[in-house]
């Protein structure tokens, strides 16, 4: 159980790290949509004996790149896109399943299962967040420029070429990451809550990275272990208790602003006479 | 290719769109260093394409640029190229700090970390406090005003040194005082050799600062010197229909010596205030609209009767 615990703190520090970029850069239904990509790469490896993650980091990939390579060469919105695609691969994964016979469970993939993670899922994980982590240290700055301003990160020399497929693949890895955990329908929420909840908590990207992070380890560690506690779904308890964390910094930040918005007004050298008489 | 040489050039440009849409089409233009010069036409004329291309976000179909006698790609790597761009291009809900945008400039000579150097931020410091931040370096980028945003991006190019600015509507949305003082930076930039380009529907603030002037319609219909090219057949020839025309019926210099002027404008409608205050058109033929107060005086009502 605590090595389960473990593992999913490490799964929610990266994926909040990740969701930092993916909120900014308004890449919110990609995750969804990678997520459920990864579905058919699950089956094919089981069906070829590879590893499950690789089959669907690959398939992840190659919706990411799909979805990409659209958007450029047609005039469909993103939106649009992205219902296409994922529900391709999605479709293509359950048939898949439907007529390779495996072990494997759909309601596995789907919902996840941290209770049965095993040596081997704990070595992917480990090796994944590792990689993950080590391009973060290097290029989270260039990143940071990528998602604020693509045109000028051409400018300073940066590959935004290289950059994009880099968040696609750290997306794609980490989505798979976190599939066993808390399953295909739930990592898009690890993917975009402790990101969006950081970004109303404040105005630097740094600070947000912190806050981020630090909500993510918590709300997995506390998640897993609320869900032994009361025997239930591990990626439902994690989920509810980062919903929890949004709200309260929805609340927090709305009322922070009104009060900001007062001091403003006192403080304001304009007075409503001084204008003259409103129409 | 030659790094000796020390302008930008287009050579036949041509554009087009997934769409079909021939944005440019044999476009030449040559800037060399020590220069403000202007890309003045009607939206859609092609003058953001020209950016696009100077940028390497769209590949011509055909012609060659030289930046500085590199390739696009050789120059946007060395840092040669920096870019203002226009508000609407910009998440002003990014969770940066001014400081934080403005260090971003430096960061084509920092290190893989991009740990900024004891140059580098002192660099930031200087580039903030020519365009008069400094006082709002903490501050995060969506709670300034439309020209300290403008001033912040500028400040951001100032701390890239790059040897070519490329501005893309630097005045819209700025009060007058700001766009005097983005005017004067501009001109210290370019006493420094630095090459400058500005797209600007500002056509009032071209003569006053910009050396050369590029009239774009889809291509580059003239170039040359401000004084030379920038005259109202040519901005008709540029813009059509496009443009407003105000006569002036009532002379508008001091002594009312009879004299008639025309104010031309592209996007903008000028408050324009007579002795009697607003002057409102009274007639329109095509695109030209004919001033007259709205409240005569009694001087003009005898310069009326002394005219029949």
């Amino acid at each position: 159980m605590i090595r389960a615990i473990l593992m999913t703190g490490l799964i929610g520090i990266t994926c909040a790290f990740l969701s930092c970029f993916i909120t900014l850069k308004g890449w919110s239904l990609m995750g969804d949509a990678l997520s459920h990509s990864v579905v058919p790469g699950v089956a094919l490896a089981y069906y070829l004996k590879f590893p499950f993650s690789i089959g669907a980091f690959l398939t992840g990939l190659l919706a990411a790149l799909s979805m990409s390579l659209i958007k450029v060469k047609s005039k469909l919105k993103e939106d649009a896109i992205i219902g296409i695609v994922f529900t391709t691969f999605l479709a293509i994964g359950i048939f898949l399943l439907s007529i390779f016979p495996s072990q494997i469970q759909i309601q596995t993939i789907v919902l996840g299962n941290v209770l049965s993670i095993s040596d081997m899922d704990i070595q992917q994980v480990l090796i994944i967040s590792s990689i993950t982590f080590c391009f973060f240290l290097f290029q989270w700055k260039n990143l940071l420029v990528f998602c604020f301003d693509p045109i000028f990160a051409r400018t300073v020399g940066l590959n935004t070429i290289f950059l994009h497929v880099l968040l696609l693949a750290l997306l794609s890895a980490t989505a798979v990451a976190a599939l066993k955990a808390v399953g295909a329908c739930l990592v898009v929420a690890m993917l975009i809550t402790p990101g969006a909840t950081a970004y109303l908590l404040t105005k630097q990207f740094s600070k947000m990275l912190f806050i981020s992070t630090t909500l993510g380890f918590f709300s997995s560690v506390f998640g897993a272990y609320f869900s032994f506690f009361f025997d239930g779904a591990t990626g439902g308890c994690i989920v509810l208790l980062q919903s929890c964390f949004f709200i309260i910094a929805l609340y927090y930040s709305s009322h922070k602003n009104k009060k900001s918005q007062k001091i403003i007004l006192e403080n304001s050298n304009i007075s409503s006479e001084s204008l003259g008489p409103t129409l | 290719m030659n790094g000796h040489i020390t302008e930008v050039e287009f050579y036949n440009i041509s554009v087009i769109y997934n769409n079909g849409t021939h944005a440019l089409v044999n476009a030449s233009l040559r800037v060399p260093s020590g220069t403000i010069c202007a890309l003045v036409g009607a939206n859609g004329s092609g003058k953001s394409t020209l950016f696009k291309a100077a940028l390497g976000l769209v590949t011509p179909h055909s012609g060659r640029i030289s930046l500085l006698g590199r390739r696009v790609q050789e120059a946007l790597k060395e840092g040669l190229v920096s870019y203002v761009p226009q508000a609407e291009e910009i998440d002003w809900n990014f969770p940066v700090l001014v400081e934080d945008v403005v260090l971003m400039g430096r960061y084509a000579k920092m290190n893989m970390l991009k740990i900024p150097s004891t140059k580098d931020l002192q660099v930031v410091k200087e580039s903030l406090a020519k365009v008069e931040l400094q006082h709002l370096a903490k501050r995060q980028i969506g709670e300034l005003s439309g020209g300290q945003k403008k001033r912040v991006f500028l400040a951001r190019s100032l701390a890239q040194e790059a040897k070519i600015i490329l501005l893309d509507e630097p005045f819209t949305g700025v009060d007058v005082n700001t766009e005097l003082k983005i005017i004067e930076l501009l001109k210290d930039l370019r006493n420094k050799g630095h090459i400058i380009i500005v797209s600007t529907h500002n056509l009032g603030s071209v003569p006053e600062f910009c050396d050369e002037v590029a009239l774009v319609k889809n291509s580059i219909l003239k170039y040359g010197k401000t004084e030379e090219i920038f005259n109202e057949k040519n901005l008709a020839l540029t813009f059509g229909d496009a443009l407003r025309h105000f006569r002036f019926e009532h002379s508008t210099v001091d002594n009312q010596d009879g004299k008639s002027i025309m104010l031309i404008t592209d996007d903008e409608r000028p408050l324009v205030l007579g002795r009697g205050g607003h002057l409102e058109y009274s007639d329109t033929k095509g695109k030209e609209h004919l001033l007259k107060d709205r409240h005569p005086t009694n001087e003009d009502n005898n310069d009326s009767k002394n005219k029949k």
